[in-house]
């Protein structure tokens, strides 16, 4: 049971590190999302509003991981 | 749309991305060989890839009941995690805030633990565990990718062409030198494949959502070219940010 427990772990590792990052990513697609589906934004607006988020968020966790080393 | 675009795309990721994981677990593989022999190695390696066989003949046909575009949204969605995940390792590595992984010095500690465990009456077991977690694990992220990168256009065919392309390179690099592949640029592999995945994912998510992208698959160079430049510069700012004596994280 335990080796099943730690390759479950490991495989769930390949897609969470930095939880902060992963969290961040599932809101911003869920956003974006909501925001196509419920509020009719424009489906491209909103493709670029992924694109940017993403962006915004890749730039958030390099800085975190930078400061926390300071 | 199976346009040459896609095609080129889908093979290169998955070839660079599955390339990757197969020198990490011939690492491992190596290092239970000849540490504790090839019976246990050939063993572990042949149930992982039982396993995982199984893995695709029970999840794979579950693929063609799911509507494309929810398809596209969940692929993407995990795409965007798993290329996001390394991209950041890899601009933290490169930038030298980070410890670039080093083949030689994993194999070193396989080859010390398997070591301290020789006279354990399970030796051989542990030693073949170890290959079956390796192979399974790294196997889990091929399969991934090849489904992940393929699915979204039909291209699994030549996603897992890519894949098997990886897999023989390595393994015949592997028998040529019997060593762990130490020279293969690993970190800018990882770099390059974490940018692909994560085009490819924000692509098929805004596919999935009903964007219909300019250019159509042409974007996904598009999106490419921006996360690299945006990339870039990020690794231009963790550079500054080192100090030059100061000494990467593990």
């Amino acid at each position: 049971m335990n080796i099943i427990a730690g390759i479950i772990k490991e495989l769930v590792s390949l897609f969470v590190d930095d939880e902060n990052l992963a969290i961040h990513c599932v809101v911003l697609i869920a956003a974006v999302a909501f925001l196509i589906a419920l509020a009719h934004l424009p489906a491209l607006i909103g493709g670029a509003l992924l694109l940017l988020g993403c962006l915004g968020i890749l730039f958030d966790s390099v800085a975190r991981a930078v400061r926390k080393r300071r | 749309m199976n346009s040459l675009t896609s095609l080129t795309s889908v093979l290169t990721a998955s070839f660079l991305a599955s390339f990757v994981e197969v020198v990490e677990a011939f690492t491992i593989v190596l290092a239970v060989g000849i540490t504790q022999g090839w019976r246990p190695a050939f063993i572990g390696t042949g149930l992982a890839f039982a396993t995982l066989a199984l893995m695709v003949a029970v999840f794979g046909p579950l693929l063609s009941l799911i509507a494309i575009e929810v398809l596209q949204f969940i692929v993407g969605t995990l795409l965007v995690l798993f290329g996001m995940r390394w991209l950041r390792k890899a601009i933290l590595r490169a930038g030298g805030h980070t410890r670039m992984r080093d083949e030689e010095a994993a194999f070193a500690a396989e080859t010390d633990s398997l070591a301290q465990r020789r006279d354990d009456r399970r030796a051989n077991y542990l030693a073949g565990l170890a290959a079956y977690k390796a192979v399974l694990l790294e196997g889990t992220e091929v399969v991934f990718i090849v489904i992940a990168i393929g699915s979204g256009h039909q291209m699994i065919p030549y996603a897992s062409a890519g894949a098997l392309a990886a897999f023989l390179v390595v393994l015949a690099i592997g028998l040529a030198v019997h060593r762990p592949l130490s020279q293969v640029p690993e970190n800018t592999l990882k770099y390059a494949v974490g940018l692909m995945l994560t085009a490819f994912g924000i692509f098929w998510v805004g596919e999935g959502l009903g964007v219909e992208w300019p250019g159509a698959d042409l974007m996904i160079l598009g999106i490419l070219g921006i996360l690299l430049g945006a990339s870039l510069g990020l690794v231009r700012y963790v550079r500054s940010t080192t100090p030059a004596s100061g000494e990467p994280i593990q």
